[in-house]
């Protein structure tokens, strides 16, 4: 640990130099970067203005400035409904769930690929875990509902495990949508999950696990004692990230896999929002306080997790 | 060297910006310049396979050739088409740009009084007096439909908007239907207890079948509950002999009814999923009804059977009118809520449990087993019916300045007896020829899409009724306002297809009126009370209702119906009651 605050205390500081002057020199880079920030600007720093919609019975032909102003009537509305609570409840609970074993199985999967010698089998067994990423929701959503129908070969295994047949996704009780929703976004993220740490890990001196497997040290110790060391910062950056979207739950595959019998535990902020603001006609004042909602409490998630990792490992983002 | 490579990276990244801003403004729509050419959004397009631009339709083009209006001028549309499915974002867009199009199909937009007073559409009350007598003789002639097209301001009648007509209740295009082949196979006939017989008469004819079977109410189709239930019985010797184990008699939406009000409206006659207005007028909230739950103490003894399908709660992405349709398909259930293209022999795929399948359509039945004496033998007066309204039109501010008087007079054409029969059916033969368009050739339309029989009735061209795309929409106009014909149509049906359509029309709905005009009417205040509090009810019910059919909550247990009934007070149903009372004041019943 004092290893890597004594090299981030040597990082070099360039001078100081006028805009003008970096402009000069940096032009072309600055040219480059150019579209990016206007994308930037266009689409996710200008629509922020749609936020006033939170606070305006909107209307689409009205516009922003001429629809009606309800001030917090939308959050009122938001919070003193019936199963707001409930999908509250679920949206912590699934973003919890992803936060820690879903946060922590890339991790562990990017430290045992990085254990495999032959480079060939890596390889293969990257790119296999890289494809669920690139499937569809809807896609995934289906082959969930084969596997974990009635007659699906997860049911089946469950089965032989003891567990009632049953069509698993239309059970409503506490945890099993869950862990589905879980386990099945592992699956989806676990191998793009890993890159990240892959790369971190190739980047750690293969002299110091030299220098230690001659000292007699395992592959767990070198694991445990070097690997993770070095890579924590990454780690450490991923996780403050994550922490901001704890809110965000995987909107589009709860609301492929619920039903009415499951809202119990499978119901959350954004599908709940979605039928309250869109089941009759579209009511996008609620939608956009569901939202902003959403992205204030993320946005403190992420500056409380920020200070926190400061404070217990003296390692943060910003 | 250096230059070089500063010069290409200055140039690749500008080449990149550039690219970045022409992706940026590569959105806009054109403008219409001549004030007798129109912009026109159309909700639906046709099938791609007949034209791909709706500007091709050869109808239209005819009656664009001709001149309209006092001058007797021309007019020329340009149609604006969403692709396939995208409609309403399409729509949404439009009105969010403030671009719109000059006259708009208005299948998803705001009532003509919000569209005028948000600035959308004009007042052409001047324009429909001055230049469509036939639309005001037709308003005239049919007093019950002026509440639809007329919007009352300051006491003075105006019209906002145009508004298109049936000239009857269209045949449905779903409703139930069963194994008729089953109960010929299977069953007997309830007063003699002889077997049935019957079977096709024509191989090649999926319409021909024939039998003599007789249902307990004496007739040879299912009236009554009672009939539906010895229907179950026999579809269970079915399953029986042909060792199924996971098939079921009948399915429900996976809410627990029907929210159009079919089946729910067996019990009482009204009393849908919904608020519907009863016989006297009054707007009443089905759920809290003895007739609803008196359906739901049915739907419970159904399922306690085993005749409804056990998995129906899982059932939330299929479409009320295909419910677990992999099943019904493969000829494992025995009734089911569906599409005319299911009936008769058309789901024959020569295997063992659709091989000489024979479907035949029924009406909605009465209750005559459940429930009190208030629940029986009631006509169902709701579920999803045609109606004698059609899609609104409106000609928005886009259209400001442009030779309105013409396209109201082009438009009132299409009210007119030929002008009505041209928009429902396209040209015939006369007019084929004065057009000189090949696509009538094309699809063998060269004596015209429609001829007369000696009853008086219009019978669509063979061509017509063999496609298997929809060539009627091609060569009609239905997305133009006007008179759309209905009843003086022969569509050519065989005889048994035709009685399933008539039997799924047997009753009106006179008190479902969802999505109907009179809601269309609201006031934006009470449009707002009746989403918001129809959205939490519509919430609370697909989560809840459910569990009386499943037995979860006692049907017949007073304290759960208490629990269910409170809950509605709690999102107050009644004041939705009191908001629509109003409108159903001002819409009158469509009673015969």
């Amino acid at each position: 640990m004092a290893k890597i605050k004594a090299a981030t205390q040597e990082i070099y500081m360039p001078p100081k130099v006028t805009w003008k002057k970096d402009l000069k020199k940096n032009g072309t880079a600055y040219l480059f970067f150019a579209p990016m920030f206007i994308y930037q600007v266009l689409f996710a720093y200008l629509p922020m203005f749609g936020i006033l919609m939170a606070f305006e019975n909107f209307k689409v032909n009205k516009g922003y400035f001429k629809s009606e102003w309800v001030g917090l009537q939308h959050f009122v509305t938001l919070f003193t409904s019936e199963e707001f609570p409930r999908a509250l409840r679920n949206t912590v609970v699934m973003g919890l769930l992803n936060l820690t074993i879903g946060f922590i199985m890339p991790v562990i999967f990017a430290f045992l690929l990085s254990m495999i010698k032959k480079k060939k089998t890596k390889r293969l067994i990257q790119t296999c875990s890289y494809i669920p990423n690139f499937v569809s929701a809807v896609v995934v959503c289906s082959l969930i509902r084969e596997f974990l129908g009635h007659d699906g070969a997860l049911t089946g295994l469950l089965s032989a495990l003891g567990f009632e047949q049953q069509n698993w996704l239309a059970n409503g009780d506490i945890p099993v949508f869950w862990l589905i929703n879980t386990f099945m976004n592992i699956w989806c993220a676990i191998g793009w999950g890993s890159i990240m740490y892959v790369a971190s890990i190739a980047t750690v001196s293969g002299d110091l696990h030299e220098a230690a497997a001659i000292d007699g040290a395992t592959r767990f110790q070198r694991l445990t004692k070097i690997t993770l060391p070095c890579i924590l910062p990454i780690i450490v950056m991923m996780f403050t990230l994550q922490v901001g979207l704890v809110f965000v739950t995987g909107f589009d595959k709860v609301l492929l896999l619920y039903m009415p019998s499951t809202y119990s535990t499978a119901d959350c902020l954004q599908t709940y929002t979605y039928r309250l603001a869109f089941s009759s006609g579209a009511n996008y004042g609620l939608s956009s306080a569901a939202g902003l909602f959403q992205s204030v409490m993320g946005t403190a998630l992420l500056m409380i997790s920020n200070y926190w990792n400061r404070k217990v490992s003296g390692m943060s983002l910003f | 060297m250096k230059k070089w490579k500063r010069f290409c990276g200055v140039a690749a990244s500008a080449a990149l910006g550039l690219a970045t801003m022409a992706g940026l403004s590569g959105c806009g729509g054109g403008a219409s310049g001549s004030d007798v050419t129109f912009t026109y959004w159309v909700y639906n397009g046709v099938d791609s396979a007949y034209y791909a631009d709706y500007n091709e339709n050869p109808t239209v083009l005819y009656t664009l050739e001709k001149g309209y209006g006092p001058e007797e001028k021309q007019i020329q549309f340009e149609f604006w088409v969403p692709p396939a499915g995208t409609a309403a974002d399409n729509f949404s867009n439009m009105m969010g740009s403030g671009e719109y199009a000059d006259v708009i199909q208005n299948v998803i937009g705001d009532n003509f009084l919000t569209s005028y007073t948000d600035g959308v559409s004009l007042d052409i009350t001047e324009y429909v007096k001055e230049n469509m007598p036939n639309y005001l003789a037709y308003l005239e002639a049919h007093p019950q439909l002026k509440a639809d097209a007329v919007t009352e301001i300051d006491g003075e009648e105006h019209y906002l908007g145009l508004v298109s007509f049936n000239e009857d209740y269209a045949a449905h295009d779903w409703g139930h239907m069963y194994r008729r082949d089953w109960i010929v196979k299977y069953g007997t006939n309830p007063q003699t207890g002889a077997a049935f017989s019957g079977g096709y008469t024509d191989e090649d004819d999926p319409d021909s079948w024939e039998d003599d079977v007789v249902f307990p109410s004496g007739g040879s189709d299912p009236v009554y509950i009672s009939d539906w239930e010895w229907m179950f019985e026999i579809f269970e010797k079915a399953y029986a002999d042909l060792g199924l184990t996971d098939s079921y008699c009948y399915s429900v939406p996976y809410n627990g009814y029907l929210g159009t009000g079919e089946l729910t409206a067996s019990f009482g006659g009204g009393a849908s999923g919904y608020w519907f207005r009863n016989l006297d007028n009054e707007v009443t909230f089905g759920p809290v009804t003895e007739e609803f739950r008196t359906y739901m103490q049915c739907m419970n003894t159904w399922y306690e059977k085993g005749w409804l399908d056990p998995h129906f709660e899982e059932r939330v992405s299929d479409m009320f009118y295909a419910i677990d349709s992999t099943n019904v398909r493969l000829g494992k259930v025995g009734m089911w809520y569906g599409l005319p293209s299911q009936l008769g022999a058309r789901m024959d795929a020569g295997d063992e449990l659709t091989g000489g399948i024979c479907v035949y359509g029924c009406e909605t039945p009465m209750n005559d087993m459940y429930g009190s004496e208030a629940t029986r033998f009631k006509e169902p007066y709701c579920g999803f019916g045609g109606t004698l309204i059609g899609n609104g039109f409106l000609i928005t501010t886009s259209a400001e300045g442009k030779d309105l008087a013409t396209l109201c007079s082009y438009f009132d054409f299409f009210y007119s007896e030929e002008g009505s029969r041209i928009r429902s059916l396209g040209l015939d033969k006369e007019q084929v020829e004065e057009s000189g368009n090949e696509f009538f050739a094309k699809w063998g339309l060269e004596d015209g899409c429609y001829s007369e029989t000696e009853e008086g009735k219009y019978l669509l061209n063979q061509s017509i009724r063999d496609s298997s795309g929809d060539l009627l929409g091609a060569v009609s106009c239905q997305v133009l306002p006007g008179v759309k014909l209905v009843s003086s149509v022969d569509y050519g049906y065989a005889d048994n297809f035709q009685h399933a359509l008539d039997l799924w029309g047997k009753y009106e709905n006179i008190g479902f009126f969802q999505g109907s005009s009179m809601l269309d009417s609201m006031t934006e205040e009470d449009d707002e009370v009746y989403s918001d509090i129809s959205t939490k009810i519509g919430e609370y019910m697909s989560e809840n209702a459910a569990k009386f059919v499943t037995g979860e909550w006692g049907p017949y247990d007073d304290a759960d119906w208490a629990t269910w009934t409170k809950m509605m007070e709690k999102y107050n149903y009644q004041k939705v009651n009191d908001v629509a009372q109003k409108y159903a004041d001002l819409y009158p019943l469509q009673l015969d």
